[in-house]
């Protein structure tokens, strides 16, 4: 079954860039193909998959228009040591887009009837979403299956949190999802033990969400080393081949590994 | 080191809990709207030809006809005395659009009487239509309680309509002095309650039957009390609620109770403000109306809480109550003071009380003189 996992949280500097690319390549290195969409116009993405500002042509605000023709511009990324990873850019031209996408008449549904036009043979599909609770990421929420919300042990971003979940179970209704995208949980990131709000947060988040049948997964830790990882292009797995802080993906990884079920072989055939 | 105090995080998602409940509660909806879909769709033959059945004894017996509106008679009956001129809007507008939905359903009696359908009915006289679609059913036993349970239990009915149809079904099945019964049920709870033993009245409310009738007669009451408690727990009522909440609705002042009716004043509500009486203020009957039908207003305008209704209350008694001094004393009050003075027995008096007595008589006596004198 293919994945499209939304990456989504309202407050900037959560780690949704960092998850998004960390679990692009776990799952690559698994033999699924996984294609990343970045949603943000500040096109972090191109920055950590070591990839070339892009054309405006070449980024996903050319497929959201109406002259799109299913040629999807995706780039391979780390291709020396994976083959399955590609990445459909982001850019400031996307800003125009979010502005546009208000009048457009399917405007919040785009993205979905893109993919299910055009569709793609990815097993997983990840769009990185902007740090707001705008546009762009409201037509994610229609496009994916699944969402995924990484959160800093802060009490700042968890109130951040607790209002996109509002702002989810609203919108799943007024947009009539069917079926509602499923939250696959929360993920805590940044996550350093000597503070004591971390381990607080940390202890007690799990018990809210449980009410609300939100699983919460484990920490990613607090390290420079993804933040050095990032201005090299690179996923920390690249970076730093032992660092202990890979093993904070595990979980996740396997989880979708798991519902995506076998990959998808695509089929060697001429186009 | 102090300990540092944990964030609490739990407020934060109060808010995203609602919007969980109001999603699962619409997914409810849907699923329960798939069923019924799919059950029709069944055909379920048992329901659908018990519905033919009783089409068909409707067509034969009473089948649909166009009644003019001034035949028809509203049910003194009808549990529901309040109709909000909100609610009749929405059902004219509603009849306005699309027509008359479904038949009313009339009795016969002398006149036709309105079985269902009151609301449509004063829609459509305010509409100026002619006549209604109805059905004419004989007249049903019981019909009072039957429309009393229906709509008993519903929130809608306001604690005024409540009292009113209670007691009118009190006093039809015990054949009891309507007005009486409000004094007999609070005799009865404040006895039992004294003697601890309310508990028991309130546990029998999911017992069966008998069993509350045993109980009852075993506690040993009046006969009339016996009877009213035995009809409140007959249809699920509380009597301790019924006594505290309900029946005081009935003693409501004139102006409070067209305020519940007509502007959607609330029961609690009009509680508080029933303490602005002639007696409370010291004004005449109609000084007090008066004061307040504006207190009313003014809680029902800026949809004051309870809390800031009683608030308010008290600001406008001791507005009025520091510009008027005391009340007079009463001419009987005077004649019962006088007389207790005279009736004093002197011989059951110590000598020392005597004396003070005494001294307290003659400076009151000087105050009397020299209140004459002015």
């Amino acid at each position: 079954m293919q994945i499209r996992l939304a990456v989504i949280s309202n407050a900037g500097g959560s780690g949704k860039t960092t998850l998004s690319v960390h679990l692009a390549y776990e799952l690559g290195k698994r033999g699924y193909n996984v294609a990343l969409m970045d949603l943000d116009p500040q096109g972090s993405l191109t920055l950590f998959c070591g990839l070339n500002p892009p054309e405006p042509e070449q980024t996903l605000a050319a497929v959201l228009t109406d002259k799109f023709d299913g040629n999807w511009p995706l780039t391979p990324c780390w291709d020396e040591d994976t083959k399955q990873v590609v990445v459909c850019q982001g850019g400031m031209i996307l800003t125009q887009t979010a502005d546009e996408l208000v009048l457009h008449k399917r405007g919040v549904y785009l993205l979905g009837d893109c993919l299910t036009d055009y569709p793609l043979e990815h097993d997983l599909i990840i769009f990185d979403c902007p740090a707001t609770l705008g546009p762009l990421p409201l037509m994610a929420l229609a496009a994916c299956t699944h969402l995924v919300v990484p959160v800093q042990l802060e009490p700042k971003s968890i109130q951040g949190a607790a209002h996109l979940l509002e702002w989810y179970y609203y919108h799943c209704r007024h947009l009539r999802l069917k079926p509602n995208p499923e939250i696959l949980g929360f993920v805590p990131s940044q996550y350093d033990s000597r503070k004591a709000v971390h381990r607080q947060i940390k202890e007690s988040l799990p018990t809210q969400l449980e009410q609300m049948n939100i699983r919460v997964f484990p920490a990613i830790r607090n390290s420079a080393e993804f933040v050095n990882a990032s201005g090299q292009g690179l996923p920390i797995h690249l970076y730093r081949k032992t660092h202990p802080a890979l093993g904070d993906f595990k979980e996740i990884a396997s989880h979708l590994a798991n519902l995506i079920g076998k990959p998808f072989k695509k089929a060697k055939k001429s186009l | 080191m102090s300990t540092r105090k944990a964030p609490n995080i739990n407020n934060y998602f109060s808010s995203a809990q609602k919007e969980l409940q109001l999603s699962e509660a619409e997914t409810e909806i849907q699923q329960l709207k798939a069923e019924i879909e799919e059950l029709r769709a069944k055909g379920s033959t048992e329901l659908e030809s018990s519905l033919t059945t009783l089409r068909d004894q409707l067509q034969s017996q009473s089948s649909i006809q166009s009644i003019p509106l001034a035949q028809i008679e509203p049910n003194p009956e009808q549990p529901r005395q309040t109709f909000l001129t909100e609610s009749i809007d929405s059902m004219c507008r509603s009849l306005k659009s699309d027509g008359q939905l479904e038949p009313i359903i009339l009795i016969q009696r002398e006149d036709l009487v309105i079985f269902d359908g009151e609301r449509r009915w004063r829609s459509a006289k305010a509409l100026g239509w002619e006549s209604l679609q109805a059905v004419v059913i004989p007249e049903p036993v019981a019909l009072h309680r039957k429309a009393l349970i229906t709509s008993l239990h519903r929130e809608d009915l306001n604690p005024l309509d409540k009292a009113e149809a209670i007691v009118r079904e009190l006093s039809d099945q015990a054949g009891l002095d309507a007005v009486s019964i409000p004094r007999i049920l609070s005799t009865v709870v404040r006895r039992l309650n004294k003697q601890g033993r309310m508990n028991q009245i309130v546990e029998l409310m999911t017992a069966t039957e008998p069993e509350q009738q045993e109980s009852l007669t075993a506690m040993e009451l009046d006969e009339k009390e016996q009877a009213v408690l035995a009809l409140l727990l007959d249809l699920q009522l509380n009597p301790a609620s019924i006594d505290a909440n309900i029946f005081p609705m009935l003693s409501l002042a004139t102006d409070l109770k067209t305020a519940i009716r007509t502007s959607g004043l609330k029961g609690v509500h009009a509680m508080c403000l029933q303490k602005l009486s002639a007696k409370n203020l010291g004004k005449t009957e109609k000084k007090a109306q008066s004061i307040r039908v504006k207190t009313t207003q003014k809680v029902i305008e800026e949809k004051l809480s309870v809390k800031e209704t009683r608030k308010l209350v008290s600001e406008v008694m001791s507005s009025f109550v520091a510009t008027s001094s005391k009340p007079p004393i009463k001419k009987k009050q005077v004649d019962g003071i006088i007389g207790r003075v005279q009736s004093i027995s002197l011989d059951k008096i110590e000598p020392e009380q005597l004396t003070q007595l005494k001294e307290a008589l003659q400076q009151k006596l000087r105050e009397i003189e020299s209140a004459l004198l002015e």
